[in-house]
């Protein structure tokens, strides 16, 4: 048996293959049930004692020859179709039409959240409320001139005898008493209350329906100090942990003391400049986020609360405003016109 | 409301070393807020929002107060200049005057007859004062009113004394119907609630605290002046001005309770400038009404208070300062309790301690408050509420994923819609003073906006998929029941809709089943479905009827779906009802039938039938025949062929 003359034969044989399937029905005539190798095998037993010893071990390293230049054939093979392979990945597959939420929806899951983790629970109370619930029990009766801050839209319900007209709420505020009076006059309390308002301005910077949240605080030894260590925190991880933040004296009907919070501009950071020219956004560095104040002796009063026992803090912010703030969406008319084109942005 | 005073001005009431942009940013911080600092014809103007409190701060002279108390805080030289008024003594009893007030409708009236020079333009300052804060020069007179509102803060009038030829002032209740015209022309029938100054013959010469009538205000010919200077009582003021839409700034300040004891200020400052501007000379007695004094009050609170409130100790010679360089007398017992006199121009706003907490805590500076974290607490939240947001976000999370947009509409709509709803029958809450009839019917479904957002979006978009949450408000006795509803809205097919619908059932874990028709009169009646879980009904889904669509301008085939969210998430699970899966074989057999009944209703005979039955699904349709692949298995052996024939016998019998 000539070993080097089936090694070429072999060598001979593979080099005319051009494919992995070419080579795999190879490999089944040499290493199959039937394959040669075998075939030599049978052989043996007509050889002598003595050249069945030697015949043995040639066809032994014979296979392991055939394997290694068989696996080394596949894997030139296997390179060279892989070499062949060529996509432009950049060109874009075929695809579903993406769907998107609405800009309120993700601040407002980005609010509730960021309160959440300080123990604030998320309430919804009525759009449609009494005028006892957004005035009254707010420290503003019918005839105090701090109504006109929030043009009120009236519906035609009948009248409570009690508790006044029927109206769609200016403000979340109206949230105050009422969780006062879910929680059975009993503090603490930790709202975070989101909805709808209404109020009749319709212009380029208002739309008659918007969005507030509104933050209720009440508990024994609730201070300012605690109502900017809220505001601190909300804005650093709404805004970003560099921004801060400042009170302005302001007046509420239903807060005493009152204030106006600004932050620092999201455009600028607080430095009124932009490559050196004025700031467009916020021309002095600041921009104004609401209005906020510790909750007023006669709303606790007014929700059952002793105010020489607890005291609190309340604040009221527009969503859309935040958003025209963080994300500079700014024509607020586009949020409710249903427009596809504004709401496949996001 | 705004006020626009200039820093010449200021400084005519105040020394001070601070710089405009200084007082601007010292006072924004501790007080009034100055929005702008303004050049106009070569002086600086600030323009001031005043907060309704603080009517006191309306003025040249209020600011000035404000900035006195406040720049020395920042290191800042403020010293309120305050000015000795008195007017020369009247001796005799002059020309005839009577002004009288017998219901009692003014806090203050006061009355002086001034002979004047005549009737020129004001000197360059006044004028350019007046022009420089948006207020018009009219002639020397009239100005002297306007200057002397803005530097005091309290609304001053004059009337030529002449051409009131009773020379007798009444104030009293209108009579209902009365007729006045203003100086500007315009007419208004009034009624009782409104107070008017009648000359004693029944002629209306005044609207007090408001505006002027044209038959009494000065003219080019006035040679006598009736300086006439009232505390009007301020919710009778808000009331007229706001009926019938007399916005002044008079009023604007007169509705906000200014001093009574200003009016004596502005009355001597008035006389002061008429003697200035027009040689004046005074020719009666000074009538002054004022049968109830405004008095200062005293209210009693402690340092510990304050400081509890504010979360930081001020220390107690610091809230003495603060509150005595704001006009407030403060008396201390034991180093902590403080007895604190109100100044009058100070007590319609400082009424209790939580008031002094915040005139003490500005002028501190919110600034200086460190910011501390409440302590958290645990607060129960309805699980209701829990579960309306929770699947809120999970929901719209996965219409998003599914290709759909969410849209949120007004809450209301037009009748115009509703009509082409056919709805306009229905009884809805309406909006009574609403600025647009787009949006004045509280809506009662959310189909009729998604269609009409289908019609908008016609030209930019191919197909049209959306979806929203919102509430609808449903009338009752009371308040409205406000329901949140979820509904679809998809130009694309009647399957993509109901493949949305299932797979949203599928997420949220609802084993459910559609059944045909529902009571959805939006919907075409042969494509109408509903989906429920035993006597459940989530909702409704199908095609609008084509003549609905139509009258919204909508041509192509219009589906939706309008679902209670309310049920949905009381049904909604995080995790399926868990059952083990089958370790032996499933065996699947097809059968071809005459569909005698809707799929859901086969599917539920099939299921009701055989216990080995695990899942169907149609196949094809041909004519009258359906044709089902059906699934068997046991959970606790291989079954024989001979049981799965059994199996689909008994199915094929009672689905035929």
């Amino acid at each position: 048996m000539d070993i080097s003359e089936l090694k070429k034969a072999l060598l001979n044989e593979l080099s005319k293959l051009t494919t992995v399937n070419a080579v795999s029905d190879f490999e089944i005539t040499y290493l199959g049930r039937n394959g040669k190798i075998n075939e030599l095998l049978k052989g043996i037993k007509l050889l002598t004692l003595e050249q069945k010893k030697t015949a043995g071990k040639d066809i032994n390293s014979f296979k392991v020859f055939v394997t290694d230049e068989i696996t080394k054939m596949k894997n030139a093979l296997y390179l060279k179709e892989e070499q062949n392979i060529s996509v432009d990945i950049t060109l874009p597959p075929a695809m579903q039409e993406p769907g998107s939420l609405h800009p309120i929806t993700i601040a407002v899951d980005e609010i509730a959240r960021i309160f959440n983790k300080i123990g604030f629970i998320r309430m919804s109370y009525p759009e449609v409320d009494w005028e006892y619930y957004a005035f009254e029990v707010l420290n503003m009766p019918i005839t105090h001139a701090a109504r006109d801050d929030f043009e009120t839209t009236f519906l035609n319900g009948k009248p409570d005898r009690k508790k006044g007209k029927m109206m769609l709420t200016p403000h979340t505020s109206n949230g105050q008493v009422r969780e006062m009076e879910r929680l059975k006059s009993t503090p603490p309390i930790r709202m975070i209350n989101i909805g709808k308002c209404y109020r009749p301005n319709w212009d380029a910077t208002h739309t008659p329906m918007f969005h507030q949240f509104e933050g209720l605080c009440v508990d024994k030894n609730i201070t300012i100090a605690n109502l900017k260590g809220t505001l601190d925190y909300f804005v650093q991880s709404y805004f970003g942990e560099s921004t801060q933040t400042r009170l302005r004296p302001h007046h509420f009907q239903f807060t005493e003391p009152s204030f106006e919070v600004d932050i620092t501009c999201t455009m600028c950071k607080g430095t009124a400049l932009v490559d050196g020219k004025k700031c467009k956004i916020c021309k002095s560095g600041w921009l104004e986020l609401g209005g906020t104040g510790m909750v007023h002796p006669n709303v606790l009063k007014a929700g059952g609360i002793d105010p020489l026992i607890y005291s609190g803090w309340a604040f009221g912010f527009g969503i859309e405003r935040v958003n025209m703030m963080k994300y500079g969406i700014d024509d607020i008319r586009n949020y409710y016109s249903g427009d596809i084109r504004f709401l496949k942005i996001f | 409301m705004n006020i626009k005073i200039t820093h010449s001005w200021l400084l005519d009431y105040l020394d001070t070393d601070a710089t405009p942009i200084e007082i601007q940013k010292y006072l924004s911080l501790c007080g009034p807020s100055i929005e702008r600092i303004e050049e106009v014809n070569g002086e600086t103007v600030y323009d001031i929002e005043i907060t309704s409190n603080r009517i006191d701060t309306a003025s040249v002279m209020g600011i000035a107060r404000e900035a006195a108390a406040i720049l020395p805080m920042f290191g800042k030289k403020a010293i309120l200049k305050k000015k000795e008024l008195k007017i020369p003594y009247f001796e005799g009893t002059g020309v005839p005057i009577t002004i009288t007030d017998p219901e009692g409708v003014c806090r203050r009236v006061l009355g002086i007859v001034v002979e004047v020079r005549g009737v020129s333009s004001s000197p360059a300052y006044i004028s350019n004062r007046l022009s420089a804060t948006d207020m018009r020069s009219l002639n020397n007179i009239v100005d002297v009113t306007n200057y002397v509102m803005t530097e005091i803060g309290h609304p001053t009038h004059v009337f030529d004394y002449d051409r009131i030829s009773t020379h007798n002032l009444i104030l009293r209740h209108a009579k209902n119907g009365e007729e006045i015209v203003t100086f500007d022309d315009k007419k208004y029938l009034l009624d009782d609630k409104d107070i008017v100054i009648d000359d004693g013959t029944g002629t209306i010469i005044d609207l007090p605290g408001i505006m002027g009538t044209a038959n009494s205000v000065v003219t080019q010919d006035t040679k006598r002046i009736l300086f006439f200077i009232e505390s009007n009582d301020p919710v009778s003021i808000r009331r007229t001005s706001m009926h019938y839409g007399i916005r002044t700034m008079a009023s604007t300040i007169n509705e906000k309770n200014p001093d009574p004891n200003l009016a004596l200020t502005a009355l001597y400052r008035g006389i002061e400038l008429f003697t200035e501007v027009a040689d004046a000379k005074i020719v009666s007695p000074l009538i002054d009404i004022y049968p109830k004094k405004q008095v200062e009050i005293t209210i009693s609170t402690s340092k510990r208070f304050i400081d509890a409130k504010v979360g930081v100790e001020i220390p107690l010679d610091k809230i003495v300062s603060i509150l005595t360089n704001l006009d407030f007398k403060v008396e201390v017992k034991n180093n902590d309790l403080l007895s604190i006199t109100v100044p009058t121009h100070r007590v319609s706003d400082v009424t209790i301690p939580e008031d002094i907490v915040e005139e003490v805590a500005r002028v501190f500076g919110y600034f200086a408050i460190p910011p501390v974290l409440q302590p958290p607490v645990y607060v129960t939240q309805p699980k209701e509420t829990e579960l309306l947001f929770l699947y809120q976000y999970v929901i719209k999370l996965f219409l998003k994923h599914k290709g759909y947009s969410e849209v949120m509409n007004y809450s209301a709509v037009s009748k115009e819609l509703l009509s082409q709803f056919d709805s306009e029958k229905t009884e809805h809450l309406f909006i009574t003073n609403s600025i647009s009839e787009d949006i004045k019917y509280l809506r009662q479904s959310l189909i009729p906006s998604l269609v009409k957002n289908v019609k908008q979006n016609e030209g930019f978009a191919k197909e049209i998929k959306l979806f929203e949450v919102a509430k609808t408000y449903i009338p009752t006795n009371s308040l409205p029941k406000e329901e949140f509803k979820l509904s679809i809205v998809t130009t694309v097919s009647l399957d993509d809709l109901k493949s949305i619908l299932i797979s949203l059932m599928k997420e949220l874990n609802i084993s459910f089943s559609i059944e045909g028709g529902g009571s959805n009169s939006y919907l075409l009646q042969s494509v109408a479905g509903t989906i429920s879980t035993g006597t459940t009904k989530y909702g409704t889904f199908g095609q609008v009827k084509p003549i609905l669509s139509r009258n919204v301008g909508v041509e192509k085939a219009v589906y939706v779906a309008e679902l209670s969210f309310k049920e949905l998430m009381n049904a909604a699970r995080v995790m399926p009802g868990y059952k083990s899966f089958s370790q032996y074989a499933h065996i699947t057999h097809d059968i071809t039938i005459k569909k005698i009944a809707s799929y859901s209703e086969l599917k539920k005979k099939a299921f009701d039938i055989s216990n080995k039955l695990i899942s169907m699904s149609p196949i094809s349709t041909y004519k009258d025949t359906i044709t089902l692949r059906l699934e068997f298995t046991d959970h606790n052996r291989n079954m024989q062929e001979s049981e799965v024939k059994s199996e689909v016998k008994k199915i094929q019998a009672i689905l035929s």
